[in-house]
């Protein structure tokens, strides 16, 4: 009976938290990247403004077809991505669509760039399951003049520019630095990545411990990189597993959407909240719960329906001939003329890529360590977009 | 008599699988001492919950001489659009409904498995390889995948009503859920089933020999057929306990779930031929898995070197098996013996 008073209210509190707000979710995010650590406070302080037309926003071309490939469709984090698509083609009058292998699939992927050569598009915007193997199809396009973007792919060769969110290094330390704040700076913890090959992950965890060990010696990383195979119900056992070997443990950080969740539910049952910190990338839509219920102390990560419309606004501009302009003074969260800006996206470090083109990061880093915070990724009807 | 039983039991598969189980255990608790405990045997029943009725479903399939590779996705269906249709409607009663909903819709795609197989004599591995990517198709493009964490109420509830709670030398709680009760009924209805009814012996009998199965007046078709609407069943019912355990739907969960369902249903001792196998061997056969997945972190062996040790073990396992296997067709041949088909 508790259970379901308990349900009705958080229910009820959601409800008029929905209903207080103005169906503007994009612009939402801008209140939302602050986080304590130094790291991500500049990315959102900057762009309070939410004028419509933007100040410095640039005149985007239109007429242009752009494709945006994704890793996998069905999924929610592409279902945000393909929202995004269709709002840069609506307000930039763009030919814009997005589409990807139903099964995680390189070759199905390259199928699906043939295909859009064929059709004769005029930029890719890629977030690819296998960077190198859709490199032989992107070196086509690229020949034919087809301008490349990718993203989620430093190691890329073929594109002119890989768009990255944020540092990955830098990332992962902002995590721990919350982990941190959750465990009083000492005692141990453990880290998980999906898998040992899924590079980003790893950084991730890696720039993690490596905040971990200049920053707070009082720590210790008892057990790293254990495999999750991006599975909430694995996650879970090896942290009931974890708690049996480590009765000392205090903390947790998590690699994919799945592992923070999972290890906070293995926290909740056995009876540890509070006592164990568990922080790492997820997503309201996947980890709403353990937050609300204190098993969960931190989740972060970034909106990739921001990228994406970054992606394309980088696709205009170099297919305008304005390429000279992307350079570590463009504003691209201003250029991009969207309604809010892009939160994370005004000031842009550049390095050498794995090709000839250049890598771009943004500091887009989200952390949600409140239900505050947390509700403000709602969509008009009341469902997490992220 | 009791010396010739017990020497019986030994030289069983059941019998070698759960020496396996009390081998790991023991060594792993060599090891690490923490690990023997009433929490640790706990942990690995708690995994097993659910991945024993998938095995249940598969080892009926496999049993009457088919294969079925539907699993994960008549399970990630069934749960995730019974979920799906509960929190569409914001229900707020029980779990009982969604369960009905689930199990409903995995006797219907058991139902097209098997009239593709009994009626149309598609090969199980190819008709149901075929299913299985319809029905992921169908179930990405119609209904979404995009996973379900505010599960209704009921569900919730549900996932956290617990029969018991064991803890650990620091006071740390391993509580195990009531859907072990689900899991031990279907043993339990399958096991009577397949031991005092006609449907059960024909299973049996159309697994070892199709041909003299049907000489024997024996449905052939209808035995099949039911065979996969049962599987189905299963599979949705299991789907279902994992969305309840988790309190979460997320279909991708259960992604390469059949192999290991299979795996565990050979290491079990039931041959992917048909005919041969028990339903100790099966859960035994989840639980040796479920323990090696629930100890290798204990134990302390590194994520890299993981996967090769479940290799060895699927490996070892079945081969364990197919040895026996081979021991009893000579000795069938040095008898000349037209033993009937074994039963349990």
């Amino acid at each position: 009976m508790k259970k379901v008073l308990v349900f009705l209210m958080v229910a009820l509190m959601m409800l008029s938290v929905a209903c207080a707000k103005p169906a503007a979710p994009a612009a939402d995010s801008n209140a939302a990247a602050p986080a304590e650590p130094a790291a991500t406070t500049e990315a959102a302080t900057e762009t309070t403004e939410a004028a419509a037309p933007v100040d410095g926003a640039i005149t985007l071309g239109s007429g242009y077809s752009i494709m945006t490939t994704v890793k996998l469709l069905g999924i929610g984090w592409f279902d945000r991505t393909e929202t995004m698509v269709r709002e840069f083609a609506e307000n930039t009058g763009n030919n814009t669509y997005q589409t990807g292998p139903s099964e995680v699939d390189a070759a199905a992927t390259n199928q699906l760039l043939e295909d859009a050569i064929a059709t004769g598009v005029n930029a890719i915007c890629i977030i690819p399951f296998s960077p190198s193997s859709a490199d032989s199809v992107l070196a086509k396009a690229r020949e034919q003049g087809i301008v490349v973007i990718s993203h989620e792919a430093t190691d890329q060769v073929e594109c002119d520019y890989d768009l990255e969110a944020f540092d990955n290094f830098a990332y992962g330390a902002i995590l721990m630095d919350y982990l941190a704040k959750g465990m009083g700076e000492q005692g141990e913890y453990y880290t998980t990545v999906g898998g040992l090959t899924a590079t980003s992950q790893n950084q991730w965890e890696e720039g993690g411990f490596n905040q971990q060990q200049a920053k707070y010696p009082n720590m210790t990383a008892v057990e790293r990189k254990i495999e999750t195979n991006d599975a909430q119900a694995k996650s879970k056992s090896i942290m009931a597993e974890m708690i049996n070997k480590y009765p000392e443990l205090k903390g947790f950080q998590g690699a994919t959407s799945q592992d923070a969740p999972g290890a906070a539910e293995a926290v909740s049952e056995a009876g540890l909240i509070g006592k164990i910190t568990v922080v790492g990338t997820s997503m309201p839509s996947i980890a709403s719960k353990q937050l609300e219920e204190g098993s969960l102390f931190a989740m972060a990560l970034w909106d990739p329906g921001l990228t994406v419309y970054a992606m394309q606004t980088l696709a205009v501009m170099m297919l305008d001939g304005n390429g000279a302009l992307i350079n570590e003074n463009l504003d691209l969260s201003k250029a991009s003329g969207y309604e809010g800006g892009l939160a994370g996206y005004e000031k842009l470090s550049f390095t050498d890529g794995a090709g000839d083109g250049k890598i771009i990061f943004a500091n887009a880093t989200l952390v949600i360590d409140s239900v505050e915070k947390m509700n403000e990724y709602k969509d008009a009807s009341g469902n997490f977009y992220l | 008599m009791i010396g010739k039983k017990l020497s019986r039991i030994a030289k069983t598969n059941e019998f070698f699988v759960l020496l396996v189980i009390l081998v790991v255990f023991f060594t792993v608790s060599a090891i690490s001492p923490v690990f023997l405990s009433a929490y640790s045997l706990v942990s690995v029943i708690k995994t097993a919950i659910e991945p024993i009725i998938y095995a249940v479903g598969a080892y009926l399939v496999i049993l009457s001489g088919g294969i079925d590779l539907t699993v994960a996705g008549i399970g990630a269906f069934s749960m995730f659009t019974a979920t799906k249709i509960v929190f569409s409607m914001n229900y707020e009663g029980s779990a009982l409904l969604p369960y009905l909903l689930a199990i409903g819709f995995g006797a219907a795609l058991g139902m097209i498995n098997g009239l593709l197989i009994s009626r149309l004599k598609i090969q199980p591995m190819i008709a149901t390889l075929g299913m299985n990517s319809i029905i992921n198709g169908v179930m990405l493009f119609f209904i979404g995948s995009r996973e379900i964490s505010q599960v209704p109420i009921g569900i919730q509830t549900a996932g956290k009503t617990y029969v018991m709670t064991v803890y650990n030398a620091n006071g740390v709680a391993a509580p195990l859920s009531t859907t072990i009760y689900i899991t031990i009924a279907v043993v339990f209805v399958v096991y009577l089933l397949l031991r005092y009814t006609m449907l059960g012996a024909n299973i049996f009998a159309i697994g070892g020999n199709v041909e003299s199965a049907m000489r024997a007046g024996i449905d052939v078709k209808k035995t099949q057929f039911i065979v996969y609407v049962l599987a189905g069943m299963l599979y949705g019912l299991g789907g279902m306990v994992h969305t309840i355990t988790y309190v979460n739907s997320n279909p991708m969960d259960l992604l390469g779930q059949e192999m290991i369902t299979i795996a565990a249903v050979i290491i079990g001792g039931a041959r992917i031929t048909g005919g041969h196998g028990t339903l100790t061997g099966t859960v035994l056969g989840v639980l040796l898995i479920q323990l090696i997945d629930n100890c290798l972190n204990t134990v302390g062996i590194p994520s890299f070197w993981q996967r090769l040790v479940v290799g060895l073990v699927l490996l070892v396992g079945t081969s364990l098996t197919s040895y026996q296997a081979l021991k009893e067709k000579r000795r069938l041949h040095v008898e000349i013996s037209s033993a009937p088909i074994s039963m349990q």
